[in-house]
């Protein structure tokens, strides 16, 4: 389904070892494809070098070998082109919501009536009218995360990556913010990668998910999610979806 | 909103709790140092002997009367009536030094040594914390001169700078510098980074990158640097005085003059009760102060 679209991200035989008293070999020849307006999600186990992919992606890591071409050019350093949402806490808490939304589009000296605009465009995309003074420590940690994410759309990044951003959330709160972010995709139709290691998450959000082996990282399996959107909650039960569930967990057991 | 603060106990209760524990401090002291009225301390046994003396436990109504003689003196005539050059509060009258004009020149002192010390150390700090060639350059110099208790350097200071205003000022300066720097470097360096990877991913840099990010994120650790370096900035600039400075707290609890040249004056412990009372208040009070503007400047942090 992807191939007849634009190709943004080229992936190109990449491994990554992390040197160390033992050197850890986390990615070993790793290629991959990523089209413009597709949803790419990566599952494996922990350790398996996704978020290590992710990294080299957003440009926070250099691969040992291999290269990583960004619209045919390859990746150096990070750049508010490539939008990164973390799996730790990299909110600013001393700055408000607002704030946190704006600070992106202040970097890149955007007059300041462009901001307020986008901001306020933002608070509404989330639901968070009315909390645009407020620190984070008066949001959930859902909503914090959230507006991590709206803070990265806010600077209209071409790919949006995503490093487990749900993974310190409960699983009620989980479902919740993967509901939000899929209305946002819907909205926005973003290139994404999303790094997780909740394979339902990862069918629920995704056009196409890709299974890595354990460490070293390697692509097992591509799978292609051809379900219906808008998804919804009756999507998590429907024969498609398990289906879809079943053969991802029939690879990874193959692994 | 904020659930620890519905378990706190009310403020008024807290008011009344502290004050009642002020209150019973006097009235014991109270009690205490006039206890010699009714029992021969000769006859106690000698370390309550030596201790339970109105020469060294002066009798509250003793501090309470130096207190007004002291806070009166710019206003009585040399040579009045209680004038006694000899004794400690009877040549501080005779030279007018107030409490009030005492503790002022003091506190400005501290001001002045937390203003420029305390900016100097949070710029060293941040310079150290922010960049690793600087770290390795400057962090052994830094250790080593940590090290130089900063009365130690009023002699060389004098050398440098004769008997002026600056040698009593630098040693204050440099103590508070030494003190800010640490807890600066490591906001700076522990704490940020999380925070600078993201800031850099949303294409922030340079100034921004250090005025809305690295500085806020190291905020909480300069305040309490800050705090503590008030206290050490007081207890230098008394240090100072009491050595070689001819007006301030320090000069006043010794009476006046020089260590080395006051020998001669018997120290009058009401004088010294008095000064070191006002001392306390006023470092309560300035650190009240900056813990107010602090949480102030800190709203956002999770308590």
């Amino acid at each position: 389904m992807p191939d007849p679209r634009r190709r943004r991200l080229e992936i190109r035989d990449v491994t990554h070892v992390y040197e160390g008293k033992t050197a850890t070999r986390a990615l070993d020849g790793v290629s991959l494809d990523v089209f413009e307006n597709e949803f790419l999600a990566i599952v494996g186990p922990v350790g398996s070098g996704k978020t290590t992919l992710v990294r080299i992606v957003a440009g926070f890591l250099t691969p040992s070998s291999g290269v990583v071409l960004w619209d045919g050019a390859p990746v150096a350093g990070p750049s508010p082109e490539r939008g990164y949402v973390f799996q730790e806490e990299a909110i600013f808490p001393w700055m408000t919501v607002r704030d946190n939304l704006q600070f992106g589009l202040l970097a890149q000296g955007v007059p300041a009536s462009e901001r307020e605009k986008i901001v306020a465009e933002l608070v509404t995309l989330i639901g968070l009218e009315g909390y645009e003074r407020a620190y984070p420590k008066e949001l959930s940690g859902g909503m914090s995360k959230m507006v991590e994410v709206a803070r990265v759309l806010a600077t209209d990044p071409a790919i949006l990556l995503l490093d487990e951003p749900f993974g310190l959330l409960d699983a009620q709160t989980r479902s919740k913010m993967q509901d939000q972010l899929s209305r946002l995709w819907e909205e926005k139709r973003k290139t994404v990668i999303l790094v997780t290691h909740d394979i339902e998450e990862a069918i629920y959000l995704a056009d196409r998910v890709v299974v890595f082996t354990p460490r070293p990282g390697r692509v097992q399996a591509e799978v292609v999610v051809d379900l219906p959107r808008p998804r919804s909650l009756e999507t998590r039960f429907s024969p498609a979806f398990l289906e879809l569930k079943r053969s991802i967990w029939k690879e990874i057991g193959r692994a | 909103m904020r659930p620890a603060e519905a378990a706190r106990p009310p403020k008024a209760r807290r008011v009344w709790l502290g004050l009642a524990s002020v209150v019973a401090l006097v009235a014991a002291y109270t009690l205490l140092s006039n206890a010699y009225r009714v029992v021969d301390p000769s006859l106690l046994p000698d370390p309550i002997r030596g201790v339970l003396r109105p020469q060294i436990l002066p009798p509250t109504q003793r501090i309470f009367d130096a207190f007004v003689q002291l806070v009166g003196a710019g206003a009585s005539p040399v040579g009045g009536a209680y004038v006694h050059t000899g004794d400690h509060i009877g040549g501080l009258v005779e030279q007018r030094v107030t409490l009030q004009g005492s503790l002022l020149i003091s506190t400005y002192r501290v001001l002045i040594g937390i203003a420029v010390g305390g900016s100097l150390g949070v710029l060293a700090g941040l310079l150290m914390g922010w960049s690793r060639a600087v770290d390795e350059y400057a962090h052994p110099i830094y250790i080593l001169f940590r090290s130089i208790p900063p009365l130690a350097l009023i002699t060389y200071v004098m050398l440098w700078l004769g008997h002026g205003t600056a040698h009593v000022l630098l040693p204050i300066i440099y103590a508070v510098f030494t003190v800010v720097v640490i807890p600066t470097y490591h906001g700076v360096r522990d704490v940020a980074d999380i925070y600078v990877k993201a800031a850099r991913a949303l294409g922030a840099g340079g100034r921004l990158l250090l005025s809305r990010v690295v500085l806020p994120a190291a905020g909480p650790f300069v305040l309490s640097g800050l705090r503590y370096a008030l206290i050490i900035a007081w207890m230098t600039t008394v240090g100072v005085e009491m050595l070689m400075a001819d007006e301030g707290i320090g000069y006043l609890l010794i009476g006046g003059g020089m260590w080395s040249s006051r020998l001669e004056v018997a120290g009058d412990p009401a004088v010294i009760v008095v000064g070191i009372v006002a001392l306390a208040l006023v470092g309560y009070a300035m650190d009240a102060g900056v813990r107010v503007a602090g949480d102030r400047l800190t709203e956002w942090v999770k308590r």
